[in-house]
């Protein structure tokens, strides 16, 4: 393999991982406080349109990032208020919003199917590291939500581990009873982080349809909430995990323009089903690795309706 | 003399009760005794549907009268219009079972389209070599194929769920991915066909093994609705009268308990999954053979995820997914048959979710209530005399 195609594919690589990345440090918010939204993919696709649509409207890929997650918030705001305050099943509920999703988000792009975004988020060229003779070109020219997705991992770890809202966002999660014992409004910040986790994911899907794919096609996202979920089991909820999942994602999605380039002999199928497969392995095996230590590492709540008393 | 300091001062003062706490507020708790959980859920799923049907002129150019008409006659109203129906119930009502069985123990098949081309994938297969047998002998061997093709595609997701506890939700839904690459590597590839309409489309299989047809009062169905009509009640008589039912109520009920009763709960675990898987597979075996006679991507359509709904509105009832497969293949014709009048056929995958939210919302309903209460009143301390 030669350094340009190398550079090239480490550069797409990154770009690629881009919306898994974000949609997936969002999501470890909400499972941190016990509620996973399995309806990822649908948010997704909701911020993909809103933003995709409001980038055609107003020309400015900025207002449809923040379109995007409006809309994307509010989409998790309806699953949230579904299943944390009525208590629903999250499974049922996420399906159920998926497919309204689905449906909703072609019958109204439609007429847009195949069209190009109007303004795409810019290539930002870090001053002095893109200078850098392999690296540079590789890592350091990037869109600049790229940038930004990259350090959020970081800031939710700094969020969950270092400040006080964050361990009762834990606590919420391991112990929901506790906390609330101690004051603290189990259901009021379960909705607000599904909503924040929705955002996430509602720009995620906004940096497909602005910054990746940069058009709109019905279902754009094909199967990247549901990677990113799966990112985050794969994390064992740590954010540092997060960023290894999605970049490993990332770079199996790039995998099948390498081999095209390099005329691999391998069907161009197998390296589409790659970041599926990989990621379903990959799961497989940290479970087995986990299993062998003996640390299982989900919120204790994950999952469990909360009532009082 | 000493100054008083206002600190001191204010020592005796005991803060009045924060009036926001004692204000009646809205809170919602579990019902004490909940209502027919099941009688709700139908109830708000046909509230859904009624509601998606009155408010679907909104979402399209044709009129409100042209669009009800081409809905009833695309549905019942006509002899296509039911022959479309049954068709159409034959996968989703397998299907269902393929989600339902699984859900009786808590555990989720998502992946039942995967199963869907993996079951159609081993059926064209093993057809084409087979061209020279009669239909008696090439029918039953693709549906085994299928079902055992159904059942491996759901294995490794089974395995690694009841051996590491690795989510079967993800897992299998992400194999949905790998069996779409893996039937388009053999309907582009091996197995490429032509096709003059466009559109990704295997060899066809042999005529023999297409499925006959049934003639009831000129409605003229495939004989897969034969199987799509009584698998439900072979499953629903094995849950109540078989010992393997028993174990799956039970285990469903508390794993714990199964494995105190000395029952093999992973057995009864993966077994149930296989089954499942199985059925998906058969669904694909049978919309091959009955309605597309090609291996295409287009031998699923959702219907996977629709079955999982089905499976879960009919909370897991075998003689409750056969009603609703038909109420929702009802739902799925209307869906096709307003194209023509130039409504989206997807909206129909949204009225689907929707019905779906109600259902869970009547559900709720059946467990929760709304009460207006005033939280209990905190006495108040006495405040400390000063020493």
């Amino acid at each position: 393999m030669n350094d340009t195609l190398l550079v090239a594919s480490i550069a797409s690589a990154i770009s690629s991982s881009t919306a898994v990345l974000i949609a997936a440090t969002g999501e470890l918010l909400v499972e941190k406080t016990g509620v996973y939204n399995i309806a990822l993919e649908g948010v997704m696709l909701v911020g993909a349109l809103a933003g995709f649509l409001a980038d055609l409207a107003t020309g400015s890929w900025l207002l449809g990032l923040l379109v995007a997650a409006f809309a994307g918030g509010l989409f998790a705001l309806l699953y949230g208020v579904i299943t944390v305050l009525f208590r629903t099943d999250l499974i049922v509920v996420g399906v159920a919003l998926i497919l309204v999703a689905e449906g909703i988000t072609s019958t109204l792009g439609t007429s847009h199917v195949g069209q190009s975004a109007k303004s795409v988020i810019p290539i930002w060229n870090v001053p002095i590291l893109s200078h850098i003779p392999f690296l540079g070109p590789a890592i350091f020219r990037q869109s600049i939500v790229t940038y930004i997705a990259m350090l959020l991992p970081v800031g939710a770890a700094y969020l969950l581990n270092r400040t006080r809202h964050g361990l009762n966002m834990k606590a919420i999660g391991e112990n929901p009873d506790a906390a609330d014992t101690s004051g603290i409004s189990v259901i009021g910040w379960r909705l607000f982080y599904t909503t924040v986790g929705g955002a996430f994911a509602g720009i995620g899907g906004a940096v497909i349809t602005l910054g990746i794919v940069k058009d709109w096609v019905s279902d754009v996202t094909a199967g990247e909430g549901w990677i990113a979920f799966a990112v985050v089991f794969f994390s064992g909820w740590q954010p540092g995990w997060i960023i290894v999942g999605a970049y490993f994602f990332g770079s199996l999605s790039v995998l099948g323009d390498v081999g095209q380039a390099l005329g691999w002999p391998i069907p161009s199928e197998f390296f589409t089903i790659l970041p599926y497969l990989g990621t379903v392995l990959v799961m497989i095996l940290r479970a087995w690795l986990q299993r062998r230590r003996g640390a299982v590492s989900w919120p204790a709540a994950l999952g469990l309706p909360f009532y009082r008393g | 003399m000493t100054a008083v300091s206002p600190r001191s001062a204010l020592s005796n003062y005991t803060r009045p009760a924060r009036t926001r706490s004692s204000r009646l507020r809205w809170r919602i708790e579990r019902r004490a005794q909940p209502l027919n959980l099941g009688l709700f859920r139908f109830g708000a799923v046909f509230l859904g549907i009624l509601l998606s049907l009155a408010v679907a002129p909104l979402f399209t150019s044709a009129s409100a009268s042209t669009l009800y008409s081409s809905m009833w006659s695309g549905t019942l109203g006509t002899t296509t219009g039911l022959e479309n129906v049954l068709t159409i119930a034959i996968p989703l009502v397998l299907c269902g079972l393929a989600a339902s069985i699984p859900y009786r123990l808590q555990l989720w098949n998502v992946g039942i389209d995967g199963q869907i081309y993996m079951g159609a994938w081993a059926a064209s297969g093993i057809s084409y070599h087979l061209t020279n047998q009669r239909s008696f002998i090439i029918i039953p061997i693709m549906l085994l194929a299928a079902m055992v093709a159904g059942g491996l595609w759901i294995l490794i997701p089974t395995l690694a769920r009841v051996f590491l506890g690795v989510s079967e939700v993800i897992t299998t839904f992400l194999m949905n991915f790998v069996a779409l690459g893996w039937l388009m590597y053999w309907a582009t590839g091996p197995w490429y066909a032509p096709s003059a309409a466009g559109g990704v489309f295997a060899i066809a299989i042999p005529t023999q093994a297409d499925l006959g047809l049934l003639n009831v009062h000129n409605v003229v169905v495939n004989w897969g609705i034969l199987i799509a009509l009584s698998l439900p009640l072979v499953f629903w008589a094995a849950n109540r009268y078989s010992r393997w039912g028993y174990e799956i109520t039970m285990i469903g009920a508390s794993e714990k308990a199964g494995r105190y009763a000395g029952m093999n709960v992973k057995r009864t675990l993966i077994t149930t999954m296989l089954i499942g898987g199985a059925l998906g597979g058969l669904a694909g075996a049978l919309n091959l053979m009955g309605t597309n006679y090609q291996l295409t991507p287009g031998v699923t359509n959702n219907t996977g995820f629709n079955g999982l709904i089905i499976a879960v509105l009919a909370g897991a009832n075998e003689i409750g997914v056969l009603v609703l497969g038909l109420v929702y293949s009802v739902l799925l014709s209307a869906g096709d048959a307003i194209q023509v009048v130039g409504g989206s056929a997807d909206m129909v995958f949204a009225v689907i979710g929707v019905t779906l939210i109600f259902g869970t919302f009547g559900e709720a309903y059946a467990r929760l209530h709304l009460v207006r209460t005033r939280p209990p009143e905190v006495p108040a301390t006495k405040p400390v005399d000063a020493a």
